[in-house]
């Protein structure tokens, strides 16, 4: 099982809403399992949000980030927005420059962050349940 | 807090006679003077004064209030209209004891609703859900407007109270799309006002369709919280719905460029509503009751509603309020903009609460006290509003919750701090109050005015307000009310 | 915080209840689809009939606002505990209202009393182990009818309203238990302790349960079958609240037909050619999620044609038994259910099923005053109609 902390700003909110998605399927579990990485992303005009994938714990910063990381993802709400819904590829997105990745060197690291955080970004995106009433219930 | 002036009912009449009565007039089981059954409707969500009442009255039509009024009004005993309580300011608790009337649970009917003049005449127990349901089975192509509250909060009580909606930024409050009232006045008369005044004895459910243009007697029943009669009928507005519609999200960084967003979205007459809230209440919709804001997180979130009657139209709208963002970025504001269905998606779907209205609020319905600021506010104050209040609720540690809208095309706005708390938790309700209190005194300093005010709040606005409007005041009130039966106490009556 | 000096098993959920709730009335209607689901609410009227009063009246009574008076027993127990409430109100306690209902009704026992007439619940359940007050059957007769063992794997619960009200039901489920080649056994049942949890009475629940939990254990049982929707709902949700340490599995008569289908093990033979609506029992539906795995019986069941109330799953408008209203307000019991068959009636049905004895009762008691024209069968009498082959994998 793999525990996502939850976090109590807006973009950990939705980094944990989008990776909780998947968090009980056996895929998801193996790839996020012990793949001990440091992630920054950083959504334009917003704060930089640091993801850590520590044994089968995934957990967020925002202040004190750490110098080093795996990978760092830069990218416009407008960008990420067009990736979640299939408007846009995220790699041709870098040949395009909306999608900046320092690190891009770190190519399993990359492809396994696109299986990761890309793959439950578009299968949130394309649930179609808007209902929040229901999620309410499951979730309070 | 204002003491409540104590009076004495039953000097001249026995209870036991008052409840005789009313038993005759509404039936035995539609009256009670059950202390367990009393005591629900003596107190609202806010740090208002609790005061039992001493009896409450089920209705079922007017002739029955009418002989309400008359006895009440020959033994000078208060009538306080009560419809689900959820008004936040203490208007349904009965603060001098007398008679609760209960429209909401038999005087909830759609009497009538009107396709081609686009009104819905109902009784005073309408609730929001149960006209929008009944829109949507019968007249899907029509609309209602709601506000940030529960599906069964009032629809009569949100308009004759100047409610604001999620039509808002078209239409301004909802005091201003009432065609026609049915009202009771003291010594017994059925008025009917509006277009509707025609014809001796009823008046035909047809003609329900202006409030103007013969002398404006609505404004003796509008705001005045019960204390000029009692409404029995109310024809609102409705308005087409067309069939393409869009919400956006505007994300501001800097406390204040939110203002901006507010006052020009709002002018470009493209957008039905725009709601703005501090990014404390997102995350309170997310289940996280006492949020912090991170120094770089924005600092509010408003929703932008544009409909249209093609995609054509809706892409064109969608122009103009990317271009006003867009002007607003150059300018040196720092707004981001994003299609919200897309982003509650993966943000979580919990905030689409707000636009599903009418809704429970996810972010209100946390603890068992809720209580606000809510007034309306000049546009050209809302930065400073907006720095000061924050102040305010820093230095008392709670939450920042600011809830703003743009009002008739930005002609005016509504700024409400909102605060959720545990009313039952010792040094709770005063911790609130205080901060309240400071709040209210600074809105009211920059020209606020207050709302659905309870007793405390009106205290403080009489001593601002010229005494020519009092005086007027003073007088319509002993005028159509010389008993001060009808709500009294509220405005400090 | 309110200090609650009384002791009893709620008292948690009383203080949850002191200071939550706004009263914003979304436990009134049907979240979002604004139908009306509370009985108590719709006949009462006052605000201290719907969920939003109940939480002041506890409230009240812990500050000492109200007192204890014959007064306030209706507001209390005037109530099926339907859950309607719980499903439609969206505030962080609205899980746990039904908890506090049941946690104000102990207090008012410990006070005042029961309604009228719920002390019979007790009196009979002192008596003869079940609140019907019939005397109590060790089902050893049954035993032997059935052949059935000493000890098996599974344990049938019967639950007292099959045994004394509903036998058709309790020997439908037998007969399929057996076609099925369940290796089941019965016990000497006590009463599972519903209607005295439903009614604050608790007095005997712990002995009940323990008795009933080492019965079954002594059958050398691993697994129980009931079904009874109340005593479902008592194993599963209510055996953990008050302590008692069960360790087996519960399963209701449906999960196991449901289970076996899934398995194809079960072949239907012939058809049931009827138009039928289902009833959702409020003990399965709302209080433990149970809304479509009937409904996948019904649909799997040849010739049945299944048709929809119009308020149903969560919405399903409650028959009117529950909470003790049966016996403590039996006329407006009756009229509840009315309401119910009268909703049916616009579907086109002829038979009203269900999952539950109790529902079955009351709205065959419904039916039977008010002239109705339905047959009222549970899922297992259906069944009982029906041929089918056992497949042996």
């Amino acid at each position: 099982m793999i525990n996502i902390e939850k976090a109590d700003d807006l973009l950990g909110i939705s980094v944990h809403n989008i990776l909780s998605y998947r968090k009980n399927e056996e895929k998801f579990i193996k790839l996020v399992n012990n793949w001990n990485k440091k992630l920054i992303i950083e959504i334009e005009k917003f704060y930089p949000l640091e993801v850590i994938f520590e044994g089968n714990q995934v957990r967020f910063k925002i202040e004190d980030l750490d110098e080093e990381v795996d990978l760092r993802i830069m990218m416009s709400l407008d960008t990420l927005l067009d990736i979640a819904f299939g408007r846009l590829n995220p790699i041709l997105g870098t040949t395009m420059r909306k999608v900046k990745i320092k690190g891009m060197y770190r190519l399993f690291t990359l492809l396994k962050f696109l299986r990761i955080f890309v793959k439950s970004m578009k299968m949130v995106a394309a649930n179609p349940n808007q209902n929040y009433y229901e999620l309410n219930k499951e979730t309070r | 807090m204002t003491s409540i002036k104590e009076r004495n009912i039953y000097e001249n009449i026995s209870k036991e006679d008052v409840k005789a009565q009313l038993e005759s007039i509404f039936g035995k089981p539609n009256v009670t003077e059950k202390q367990v059954d009393l005591y629900p409707y003596s107190y609202d969500m806010t740090e208002s004064n609790p005061h039992m009442p001493d009896f409450i009255v089920i209705p079922e039509n007017e002739s029955q209030l009418v002989e309400l009024v008359k006895f009440c009004n020959k033994n000078i005993i208060p009538i306080v209209p009560y419809i689900s309580g959820n008004n936040v300011g203490g208007l349904t608790i009965p603060e001098q004891g007398g008679i609760i009337v209960d429209f909401g649970k038999k005087m909830n009917k759609i009497l009538h609703v009107d396709d081609e003049m686009m009104y819905a005449l109902l009784e005073p127990g309408v609730t929001f859900g149960q006209l929008e349901k009944h829109l949507e089975e019968n007249f899907p192509h029509l609309r209602y407007s709601y506000p940030f509250a529960p599906p069964y909060a009032g629809v009569v009580g949100n308009a004759i109270l100047s409610g604001m909606n999620n039509l808002s930024c078209k239409l301004g409050s909802m005091g201003d799309s009432i065609n026609g009232l049915e009202v009771i006045t003291a010594d017994g008369n059925i008025t009917r006002i509006g277009s509707c005044f025609y014809g001796k004895k009823e008046a035909d459910v047809k003609s329900w369709w202006s409030r103007y243009p013969m002398p404006d007697l609505m404004g003796l029943f509008i705001n005045w919280q019960g204390m000029t009669g009692l409404v029995s009928k109310c024809a609102v507005q409705l308005w087409p719905k067309p069939n393409f519609k869009k919400t956006y999200l505007a994300v501001t960084f800097g406390l204040t460029d939110v203002a901006s967003v507010l006052r020009e979205a709002g002018r470009t007459e493209v957008v039905d509503d725009i709601s703005a809230v501090s990014i404390e209440v997102v995350k309170m919709t997310v289940e996280l009751p006492e949020p912090k804001k991170y120094a770089n997180e924005p600092d509010f979130a408003a929703l932008l509603v544009i409909s249209a009657t093609s995609n054509k139209h809706l892409e064109a709208k969608k122009e103009i309020l990317e271009k006003t963002i867009e002007s607003l970025n150059e300018e040196g504001k720092n707004i981001v903009l994003a299609d919200v269905d897309e982003f509650s998606k993966l943000f979580s779907l919990r905030v689409r609460c707000y636009l599903d209205l009418p809704a429970a609020l996810l972010s209100l319905v946390e603890y068992s006290g809720l209580t606000w600021f809510g007034s309306y506010a000049p546009s050209h104050k809302l930065e400073e509003l907006i720095q000061k209040v924050d102040t305010i609720f820093h230095k008392h540690d709670i939450p920042s919750f600011i809830y703003m809208k743009s009002m008739k095309s930005s002609h005016y706005s509504i700024f409400r701090p909102i605060m959720r708390y545990k009313k039952f938790t010792e040094g709770e309700e005063e911790r609130y109050h205080t901060c309240l209190e400071e709040i209210t005194d600074t809105c009211i300093d920059l020209g606020c005015i207050p709302y659905k005010t309870p007793t405390w709040m009106t205290e403080k606005l009489r001593k601002k307000i010229n005494p020519g409007w009092l005086g007027l005041f003073e007088k319509v009130k002993n005028c159509l009310d010389p008993n001060n039966i009808f709500n009294p106490g509220r405005w400090n009556t | 915080m309110v200090t609650i000096k009384d002791e009893i098993i709620g008292k948690e959920f009383l203080e949850m209840a002191f200071d939550r709730c706004i009263k914003c009335s979304t436990c009134k209607y049907g979240y979002k689809s604004y139908d009306k689901t509370c009985p108590s609410g719709e006949h009462f009227l006052f605000e201290s009939y719907w969920a939003s009063g109940k939480i002041r009246t506890i409230r009240g009574l812990l500050l000492g606002d109200l007192e204890w008076s014959e007064d306030i027993l209706d507001p209390i127990f005037a109530c099926t505990t339907c859950g309607a409430c719980s499903d439609s109100c969206q505030a962080p306690h609205a899980d746990y209202i039904v908890d506090m209902i049941e946690a104000l009704r102990e207090l008012a026992v410990k006070n005042i009393g029961p309604a009228k007439n719920q002390k019979l619940l007790i009196s009979r359940c002192n008596e003869n182990f079940n609140p019907y007050g019939d005397k109590n059957s060790t089902n050893e007769d049954l035993k032997r009818e059935y052949n059935l063992p000493e000890k098996a794997e599974y344990v049938y619960f019967i639950g007292c309203t099959s045994n004394y009200r509903q036998q058709s039901l309790r020997d439908s489920s037998l007969r399929f238990l057996k076609r099925a080649g369940i290796n089941f056994t019965l016990i000497d049942e006590r009463c599972c302790t519903s209607p005295l949890i439903r009614t604050g009475q608790i007095s005997l629940t712990n002995e009940y349960m323990n008795y009933n939990i080492a019965a079954i254990k002594n059958a050398g049982a691993t697994k129980v079958i009931t079904s009874c929707a109340g005593c479902y709902r008592t194993m599963k949700k209510d055996f953990k609240k008050f302590g008692a340490d069960y360790g087996f599995e519960v399963l209701h008569t449906m999960e196991l037909v449901k289970q076996l289908l899934d398995e194809d093990k079960i072949e239907f033979k012939s058809e049931f050619k009827y138009t039928v609506t289902y009833h959702d029992p409020c003990h399965l539906g709302r209080h433990m999620g149970i809304y479509e795995l009937p409904r996948e019986i019904y649909k799997k069941i040849p010739g049945l044609k299944l048709v929809e109330m119009k308020r149903n799953r969560n919405f399903a408008w409650c028959c009117g038994a529950g909470g003790g209203v049966k016996i403590g307000y039996p006329e407006w019991a009756v009229d509840i259910s009315k309401e119910r068959l009268e909703e049916a009636s616009e579907t086109g049905a002829s038979i009203i099923t269900s999952t539950c004895p109790f529902c079955k009762t009351n709205l065959s008691d419904a039916r039977d005053k008010y002239d109705f024209d339905f047959l009222i069968l549970d899922l297992m009498e259906i069944l009982d109609t029906i041929e089918f082959d056992i497949k042996q994998n």
